[in-house]
């Protein structure tokens, strides 16, 4: 017909100029797993934790508040911890259940109150977990702010900043963490964003020493000095040219000081377990299983173990991070 | 033109590749493991403790016995005090430093013997400093078992009971203060200096002393308020007159820190308003010589170091007057130290086997005891209970413990035996007002663990439901912040679980806020004028030996201890009469009296009921190495004069590969 044969015939393109065709999710997912197994592993760790820290929402709005509002609503109890992490568990004579041995019942068995470990396990990843990010936004935030301005600006600014970040990261932050939240002007007492706020005040240095490298180098490059010639201002380079192309380094030192920031909190934890609010934390769970270690391991275990796992899947997810968003390795 | 194919036409037609088939497996089948484990769990309340069956009580020693019970199931020496016969020292077997672990070292109060609170203190003090008089023990608490320290014998009694005001003390002669160089080059006329009845006359005046600056802070002045007189009568004797007959008046004389002190120790330089004498050990603003340069006496042993939270060292004073007998040249030991590293169970079980401490008892942990017990017979054990004990305090001026109804809850909410199995591993036991440790004065047990707040079973449970029904009615008041001591550790990790038990018991949702304070504060808190402050406290208080000591000061209308403010006349008559009674059998259900009315059973809203709220103490006992001669125990700090009768057997071939000092 005289309309169909005015449509032209579209020959398909020869296969070797063909755009290629995407892969799918799952594709990818596999393929990364190929190349990087160690940073699988970090990730499917961190999907774990992440699973045990989820609860059925409640709709209850606020102010953020840790560990169990730590985005403004309320997550509700974990849903992996089977039962609640001060529940005491008794025997047919009525005397608590102390050190049982792990049990179709209480998979890690049960602490000297006669707790679940597994609960306690649970919760206090969220409470650590939460605790880390809160940490890290706050360090990322004022860390890549500072470095962000010292390697843009260099000469005496650099200098000032950098001697200034070497003088606060002279003092041992354990120390300077037991400071803060024993000094904590802001509440009466023991208070897990105050702990967050003292993690992420300690972890500055770090981040914006990261950050300042990756800005040396990038202030170089030919399209800042482009932007710089057709009058960008000093705020408006930095904000569009150096920021958007240093954020694969900020995401890759957030990720990796979520571990960090992890074990600090579980050592504050172990070491000033009154300096915590009530509540089941790693680190106090270390702390109180420590003095009976040699007769009951099992929940010192535990705990040391949960820390272990967290710290090491950051990392290894970290890592691998690092990997796919660093852009040498992906020209390569 | 293709027919046009709907959803389902689609949904069918569609190919499911092996791959997707095998994903949507692997989902499906995580979603239900998901579902198994969230919808599986085992006994599940939606939050706090579960209230789990009530205990049945009694002891059991079954085979599924806690570790806790089989402690308390294990055989043991009677404790040994100082009514045991006496071994003296082979010359072969002289020297050497005992060790151990103990909170000595964790002094955390005043160096002043008369106004320090710390059992500990009164440990560390009471080797250093002697008495008039000295226990032989405290479960015994009777006239037969007190001994003479400095006195050569039993006070002459002048009237005879019930009129007795006169006691008549001898001492013995030639007594004399310690002597070091540090000493010397301090207190010139101290050092090496004669222990006259002027001394005793000191120590006693200045805690009866109303003008004192330190006036608050003599915890003991309701002792020594009972003296109308003292007078030095020549250099070695002593008149005493009491005001009224004072049954307890040679206890007083025994007491753990009746210590006399020479008054070149004592800084009397003027105080803050730069004119009132300071009148404390505790130099003021550390004027020279510190403190501890301060602590001179005529006990078996000189103070030599304390550095806090890791040791206190005690050496031998090789000029000891030896309780009237030198010639058998005691202490027999180089001295004694006592380290606070690492106050918890690992630690001591370590030290403990590798032979680097001598005795030792377990913390909160009675498992590793039960092993080494297994593992090296030969081990000695004796089992004794603390007289110290866990309580609460409330301020009776600050709501809501004005209200009896509140009080009488709190003690009923109060779960003694989640105590005992929680923080005492099943090991501790329940005490009332007078701690079951001393069994001369304390309530039978038999007696106090069948009344409310004390008992198990069914009879609990009405309890928790008089304590809502009380707690209700009182309309719920917020219940104020509550302090909890920070040392052992074992109060601040079991300060959650208490709240939560005290929530469910009560029915009531509040939030209720706690904070770890130092004993320090908690003292200062108790004595503070606002009300709020320290209002519901949680910590140890000492173990006494006397009835008078577990009531009179806490519960008298104005006594030292008297941090509540009650102010009971109904009490107030039976206090002052459990003093004036000195038949022993009277005086004892006096003293039961006593404690059934502060337990609220006599009266429940009584004005001074449920002021106090005993909980628990723990099981207490010590585990030695057999090459440790002439050890004691005792229910409580106090009594390490007793290590001048210590000896290490060089014979015993436990003592071969001892790694101390």
């Amino acid at each position: 017909m005289a309309q169909e044969s005015a449509i032209p015939a579209v020959t398909p393109a020869a296969p070797e100029t063909a755009a290629p065709r995407r892969g799918s999710a799952w594709r990818g997912i596999w393929k990364f797993i190929r190349k990087k197994p160690l940073g699988a592993i970090g990730f499917a760790i961190v999907g774990f934790l992440l699973l045990a820290t989820i609860g059925v929402p409640k709709a209850s709005f606020g102010w953020p508040s840790l560990p169990d509002r730590p985005l403004g609503f309320e997550l509700g109890s974990p849903i992996l911890q089977r039962y609640s992490p001060e529940q005491n568990f008794y025997n047919a004579r009525g005397r608590v259940r102390s050190f049982e041995s792990p049990s179709s019942n209480h998979w890690l068995g049960t602490d000297k109150s006669g707790r679940d470990v597994w609960a306690r396990i649970v919760n206090g990843a969220r409470r650590s977990l939460f605790v880390a990010v809160w940490a890290l936004v706050l360090a990322t935030a004022l860390g890549a702010g500072i470095g962000v301005v010292s390697g843009y600006f260099g000469k005496w600014m650099d200098t000032v900043i950098q001697r200034l970040m070497d003088a606060l990261q002279s003092f041992p932050p354990l120390i300077a963490l037991i400071l803060i939240v024993t000094i904590n002007p802001l509440t009466s007492g023991p208070n897990l964003f105050v702990i967050a706020i003292a993690l992420g005040l300690v972890g500055i240095p770090s981040v914006q020493r990261i950050v300042r490298s990756v800005v040396l180098a990038t202030r170089e490059q030919q399209y800042v000095e482009a932007a710089r010639t057709i009058g960008a201002t000093d705020l408006r380079t930095m904000r569009y040219y150096i920021i958007p192309n240093i954020m694969a380094s900020i995401i890759i030192v957030f990720s990796t000081g979520i571990g960090v920031a992890i074990l600090a909190e579980s050592t504050l934890g172990f070491i000033a377990p009154d300096k915590l609010p009530e509540g089941p934390s790693w680190g106090i769970m270390l702390s109180d299983a420590y003095p009976v270690i040699v007769d009951h391991p099992g929940p010192g275990l535990a705990a040391a173990g949960a820390i272990a796992l967290a710290v090491l899947g950051f990392n290894l997810a970290g890592d691998a991070l690092r990997d796919v968003l660093d852009p040498r390795l992906r020209l390569g | 033109m293709p027919e046009e194919s709907n959803y389902w036409d689609k949904f069918w037609r569609k190919r499911y590749t092996r791959r997707r088939l095998i994903s949507g497996s692997a989902i499906a089948g995580t979603g239900l493991a998901l579902g198994a484990v969230v919808g599986c769990g085992g006994e599940s309340t939606p939050s706090g403790t579960s209230g789990g069956p009530t205990p049945t009580g009694g002891l059991y020693c079954g085979p599924d016995a806690t570790p806790g019970e089989k402690y308390l199931c294990l055989d043991f020496e009677k404790p040994v005090d100082g009514r045991r016969t006496f071994e003296p020292a082979p010359s072969d077997s002289r020297g050497g430093f005992l060790t151990y672990i103990g909170f000595d070292a964790v002094v955390l109060d005043r160096y002043d013997p008369h106004q320090t609170q710390f059992g500990p203190m009164y440990s560390n003090q009471s080797a250093v400093f002697s008495k008039l008089y000295r226990y032989a023990s405290h479960e015994e608490p009777t006239w037969e078992n007190i001994l003479p320290d400095l006195a050569t014998d039993a006070p002459e009694m002048v009237e005879p009971a019930p009129n007795l005001l006169t006691y008549i003390v001898h001492l013995n002669q030639g007594v004399k203060f310690h002597n070091t160089d540090k000493i010397r080059a301090n207190f010139p006329d101290l050092a090496g200096r004669e222990l006259t009845a002027e001394d005793v006359k000191y120590s006693y005046d200045r805690q009866r002393n109303p003008d004192s600056y330190q006036h608050t802070y003599y915890y003991r002045s309701s002792q020594y308020e009972t003296i109308e007189t003292i007078e030095a009568v020549d250099k070695y004797t002593l008149k005493i007159v009491t005001k009224a007959p004072t049954a307890p008046f040679y206890h007083f004389m025994a007491d753990t820190n009746a210590m006399i002190i020479p008054k070149e120790i004592v800084d009397m330089g003027p105080g803050p308003d730069g004119v009132t004498p300071w009148d404390s050990v505790d130099s003021y603003k550390n004027r020279a010589p510190a403190p501890s340069d301060r602590m001179i006496g005529t006990g078996p042993f000189m103070w030599d170091s304390l550095t806090f939270g890791i040791e206190y060292r005690a050496i031998r004073n090789p000029e000891w007057f030896g309780w009237g007998d030198k010639s058998l040249g005691r202490p027999y030991l180089d001295g004694y130290k006592a380290t606070g590293q690492g106050l918890n169970d690992a630690t001591v079980e370590s030290l403990f086997r590798r032979k680097e401490i001598d005795s030792a008892g377990f913390i909160d942990n009675p498992q590793w005891i039960l092993n080494i017990l297994d593992e090296i017979p030969e081990l000695k054990f004796s089992r004794q209970q603390v007289s110290g004990w866990l309580n609460s305090r409330l301020k009776l001026y600050a709501k809501p413990f004005d209200d009896w109804r509140v009080r009488r809850a709190l003690f009923l909410a109060a779960d003694r035996q989640e105590i005992v199995d929680i923080i005492g591993s099943g090991a501790w036991i329940k005490v009332g007002p007078v701690n079951s440790a001393i069994k001369y004065w304390a309530l039978p047990d038999d007696e106090l663990l069948s009344l409310p707040g004390y008992r198990v079973g069914a009879d609990r449970d009405k309890d928790i439901q008089e304590a809502r029904q009380l707690f209700e009615a009182a309309g719920k008041p917020d219940i104020p912040q509550i302090w909890f001591a920070d040392v052992p550790a074992y109060i601040s990790r079991y300060a959650p679980t208490y709240l939560e038990t005290i929530k469910r018991n009560l029915g009531i949702d509040q939030d209720i806020k706690f904070q770890t304070v130092p004993y320090s504060r908690i003292a200062e808190g108790l004595v503070s004028e606002d009300a709020e402050t320290g209002a519901f406290t949680w910590g140890y208080d000492n173990g006494w030996i006397d009835l008078d000591d577990w009531v009179y000061p806490y519960f008298k209308t104005g006594g030292p201890k008297n941090s509540f403010r009650a102010a009971d006349t109904t009490l107030d008559q039976m206090l002052d009469k459990s003093r004036a009674e000195f038949d022993l059998e009277k005086r004892k259900q006096i003293g039961y009296d006593i404690q059934r009315y502060m337990l609220g059973v006599t009266n429940p809203q009584a004005p001074a009921a449920h002021a106090r709220i005993d909980y628990a103490c723990p099981g207490g006992g010590s585990i030695r190495w057999p090459y440790a001669k002439n050890d004691t125990s005792w229910p409580w700090f106090g009594n390490q004069y007793w290590v001048a009768e210590g000896w290490f057997d060089h014979n015993d071939p436990s003592f071969a590969d001892r790694k101390g000092q």
